[in-house]
């Protein structure tokens, strides 16, 4: 077994997320709404995160993966299921002790020019969460965020500069010494890099990995880039039009992923190796089509309407895609997936 | 025969308020017929700047082309009148952009913007002219492209008005396509269809195509050559195995370390280029990689250095004479 | 321990000059342009004279005489060096007038700017923010009021509760707090959900606190802009007002009123309406040129282009 990075030896969950649902009403009609549908943005999806792990969410766009983290922070309210942290049950808080627990998920967004309020100064950025909870009085402040920036990479004495003095990754950086600033236990990370440069998202990434071992922090990363993904996780889970479609170690999903859309998924990664490159393009799995739309999603399987091993299935299960959905379950201990090839 | 595109010392530059942006350093290259090139970059490198400049499409005030010279098919894209740049635009040279709604009018069916350009240049009647655009989008693999023609964009998925912008670039056969970041605000599958069609339609139509992008791996499966541009120069130019296999650049090498990638083991720290691109006003007399530069030395500061020959078919923009493997230490004299 | 604490206090102390050299910069980029710098000019010396009217006018403006009557400016034959703008027709000295029509007309303005803009804005960023019901029953009633001419609501009300500056100020108002409000409302829908209130609320910012410490700093430039444009329209439309003998009321002075009272002798002594006019063409023009350079000087963004 490889060694963990982060020391995570207990096997304690911090989070648990279980059978989440976020559903956005659709509403028809301007003087008088009526409820015509749901966009299920978020189906009824179930996972751990360990102390100290990171648990990678990886997605097309659309499939709910941002939705699943918006609503473990409370950015969206769920429509059904529970997320516990710690034995929090979060989904249900209100008012102060929402806002209490609040301190210790925090969340880095993607994109680092829309994250910033552009009328405050980075001391009034980093310093507020400080503030609103009254961790700081006014004169240890200025020190404790010099010292925040510091940790960050970022010189201490920006303090008094306003976010569009700074570069897109400077500005991230300012976004993580702000979730630093209240010495989280878990950080849900909304596409983190994917609106930087190759070479700044390589700082940002090397960033991350330093702060989680130096402040033991647990992390919920998600993003669509499966070779991001893979480098910064311990484990990772396959979404798909709301769903779960696998879960499991990083080394085994990329080595032997199981459900069809992973393995797709993984085909399409382009990889910078010319030969190698060529290679795949000529095995590639091109999936057909778009991803269908999440408020009017395919009977059975969700991705049925584009799987190429729907035929085998039916073949060697005699089970019908489009009209069983498959539940999300161990194949192999520690290896979950939504596929019928493994009922 | 000579190449069918040759950029001389190209320079462009937007006159702005702050000051002079030198987006575009004298750039120098050449494309062949039915090659594929690519250009990569980070954001503000140039890359972009250059292709646009090729077709006369830089925004003029603020930006500007100030010299050089874009020879195609022994004209002068340069020197040529308005109208004849017009003729060529759309018509011999092609180009897709990274967000096909700007370019594409919402209020107009996509198969009447396809059978306008044809009207237009190819002097088809209106019957022709929508047989052909089927035709086109059934060639992009559309499916039921017949039922299609009459939809309007907003009904079309990104990956598909991608496939309709590539059919209205191509609708005239055109000898290069210069494809703009085209993949970049598409899903990973669906890049994988939009270059597997790219690939497979140059092979059909033997068209020169130029493939700007951010992205490493793309590049890897696609093109014949590569060019890597920092701070509005060409830093490395190279036969695509040459340049992975023995980068000699220390930004491609920088850049190549800094991919995450899913061919090979994870590395315990990826390896960042520090720093940040230069300030492209208040642009370095010397080097512009110096800053961030690894194997950097004094002489680097002198002038910015010239592309040179390290290999066949490759060059490099670096007086020292590096490779992945060396460490910053020997220097050609 | 002293060391941490010394350093401590030279960051604070460098922190407090930092706010002092943004204000520097800010008149910096004030006096690099010579209309806002005109304008700005012209704003505080009208300031002054509506503050220290009482010592700065020469005469009574009230006090009448009739001897002295229609008295044209010192400069035009006939003029006296005593009354250096001339006299009115009831032999009033015109530049005490003017003086202390200066007062009233931007006393008036400047209040109802104050009132309107504090009502407006906080209906307004509450129908924003809060949206649902109070949003829907707020601006129905906005929509309501703006379908009915400014001008016209005012003179209606002022004729029927009767003139007076305290009335002018009251329905002035009335009119003014639906343009704070809309813009108000507009603008918090749009930031409403950007991404940094989101990321306030992640930190465990109260609802309280996230429009107050987010919100508000990011309408302060358009409400200050509004605001000084609104100041001109309340000049203006109480001059309207004044004018048709809606407003103020003799004897007080006031630019609007000052015009109509020297309409019917505009062929023989054109001083009596020239002066008064001009006085609210300068004033309103100077608030606009000085609405601009706000705009642009209060934005992070784009105070750094200037």
């Amino acid at each position: 077994m490889e060694a963990k990075r982060n020391g995570n030896d207990t096997d304690e969950v911090l989070l648990s997320v279980n059978n989440l649902k976020v559903h956005f009403p659709i509403n028809r009609g301007i003087i008088f709404p009526r409820h015509v549908g749901d966009i299920k943005a978020v189906d009824g999806v179930s996972f751990d995160v360990k102390r100290g792990e990171t648990l990678g969410l990886v997605g097309e766009s659309g499939c709910g993966k941002s939705t699943t983290g918006r609503a473990i922070v409370r950015l969206e309210q769920p429509t059904a299921g529970t997320v516990e942290f710690q034995g929090i049950e979060m989904t249900t808080l209100e008012g102060e002790s929402l806002r209490k627990t609040r301190r210790r998920i925090q969340m880095i967004f993607q994109d680092p020019y829309a994250s910033l309020n552009p009328r405050l100064r980075v001391i009034d950025i980093v310093g507020d969460p400080l503030k609103v909870h009254n961790i700081s009085s006014d004169k240890a402040l200025t020190n404790q965020v010099r010292e925040l920036l510091n940790i960050v990479g970022l010189n201490p004495n920006f303090i008094t500069r306003y976010p569009h003095e700074f570069s897109g990754g400077q500005r991230q950086r300012i976004g993580i010494a702000r979730a630093l600033a209240l010495r989280p236990d878990f950080i849900v990370f909304d596409e983190p890099v994917s609106a930087l440069d190759v070479s700044i998202q390589a700082q940002i990434i090397n960033l991350l990995e330093n702060l989680q071992s130096e402040f033991r922090l647990t992390y919920l990363f998600i993003a669509h880039d499966l070779a991001v993904v893979r480098h910064i996780s311990d484990r990772v889970a396959v979404m798909y039009l709301g769903k779960l479609a696998e879960l499991t170690d990083r080394e085994r999903l990329y080595k032997t992923p199981l459900h069809p859309y992973t393995q797709a998924l993984l085909s399409a990664v382009p990889i910078p190796n010319p030969i190698a490159e060529r290679e795949r393009f000529k095995n590639r799995v091109i999936l057909e089509g778009d991803v269908p739309s999440p408020d009017n999603p395919p009977k059975g399987c969700n991705f049925c309407t584009r799987c190429p091993a729907k035929t085998r299935v039916m073949n060697e299960k005699q089970i019908d895609c489009s009209q069983v959905e498959p539940e999300f379950r161990q194949a192999e201990p520690g290896h979950w997936v939504a596929c019928h090839l493994y009922d | 025969m000579g190449p069918l595109l040759e950029v001389k010392n190209l320079e462009t530059q937007f006159f702005t308020k702050e000051g002079i942006v030198r987006a575009v350093n004298s750039i120098s290259y050449e494309l062949n017929t039915g090659e594929t090139l690519g250009i990569v970059g980070e954001s503000g490198c140039g890359k972009s700047v250059g292709a646009l400049s090729l077709l006369r499409l830089i925004p003029s005030p603020p930006g500007k082309i100030v010299g050089g010279e874009i020879l195609f098919d022994g004209i002068d894209l340069l020197k040529v009148h308005e109208s004849e740049i017009e003729r060529i635009r759309g018509n011999r040279i092609a180009m897709i952009f990274q967000d096909p709604m700007t370019s594409l009018n919402p209020m107009m069916p996509i198969g009447r913007q396809i059978s306008e350009s044809l009207e237009l240049h190819l002097k088809m009647n209106k019957k022709e002219a929508r047989a052909k655009a089927i035709e086109l989008l059934e060639m992009v693999r559309i499916p039921s492209a017949a039922d299609r023609i009459d939809d309007y964009p907003i009904q079309f998925s990104g990956g598909m008005r991608q496939r309709v912008m590539i059919a209205m670039a191509l609708s005239c056969n055109p000898q290069i396509l210069i494809a703009d970041e085209p993949t970049t605000a598409l899903d990973v599958t669906i890049q994988a269809q939009i270059t597997d069609l790219v690939n497979r339609l140059r092979e059909e139509i033997g068209m020169a195509v130029i493939w700007i992008t951010h992205d490493l791996g793309v590049v890897a499966g696609l093109t014949d050559r590569v060019i890597v541009m920092y701070a509005g120069r060409i830093v490395e130019e190279a036969p695509v195995e040459e340049l992975y296999e023995n980068p000699r650049h220390p930004y491609t090498i920088g850049l190549l370390g800094s991919v995450p990638r899913l061919d090979e083991e994870r590395p315990e720290q990826l390896t960042s280029i520090e720093g940040m691109p230069p300030d492209m006003i208040d642009y370095p007399s010397g080097c512009p990689f110096y800053a961030r530069c690894t194997f950097r030395i004094d002489r680097c500061l002198e002038s910015p250095p010239d592309l040179r020959a390290v290999g066949p078919g490759h060059k490099a923009a670096c007086i020292v004479d590096v490779s992945a493997s060396t460490l910053p230490s020997s220097v050609i004299s | 321990m002293t060391t941490e604490l010394a350093s401590d206090d030279v960051t604070q102390a460098r922190f407090v000059n930092v706010r002092y050299k943004d204000l520097y910069k800010l008149l910096r980029t004030l006096f690099h342009d010579p209309f806002s710098t005109t304008a700005a000019i012209i704003l505080i010396v009208l300031v002054i004279i509506a503050i220290a009217a009482p010592v700065l006018s020469p005469f009574d403006p009230t006090a009448q005489s009739l001897l002295r009557r229609l008295t044209p400016p010192a400069w035009v034959e006939g003029g006296s060096e005593a009354n250096l703008l001339g006299t009115d027709l009831l032999g009033r000295d015109m530049l005490s007038r003017i003086i202390y029509g200066t007062r009233m007309s931007l006393m008036i303005g400047v209040v109802v700017v104050v009132v309107a803009g504090i009502i407006g804005t906080i209906i307004g960023m509450l129908a924003g923010y809060l949206g649902g019901r109070f949003d829907a029953i707020a601006m129905r009633f906005i929509d309501f009021q703006t379908a009915i001419p400014y001008f016209l609501l005012a003179m209606t009300i002022m004729a029927a509760i009767g003139p007076g500056a305290r009335n002018l100020i009251i329905v002035l108002s009335l009119g003014s707090w639906v343009i704070f409000a809309r813009l108000a409302r507009g603008t918090m829908l749009s930031i409403r959900h950007a991404v940094y209130i989101e990321a306030a609320r992640v930190t465990g910012g109260s609802e309280y606190w996230i429009l107050v410490r987010h919100a508000l700093p990011n309408l302060t430039s358009t409400i200050v802009t509004l605001a000084t444009l609104e100041l001109s329209r309340a000049i203006l439309t109480e001059a309207g007002l004044s004018f048709l003998g809606l407003g103020v009321q003799p004897p007080n002075s006031a630019w609007g009123l000052m015009v109509a009272e020297g309409h019917d002798y505009i062929s023989t002594a054109n001083w009596l309406s020239t002066f008064p006019g001009l006085m609210v063409m300068i004033t309103t023009l100077s608030i606009n040129v000085f609405a601009t350079w706000l705009r642009k000087a209060t934005d992070p963004v784009q105070r750094g282009r200037m």
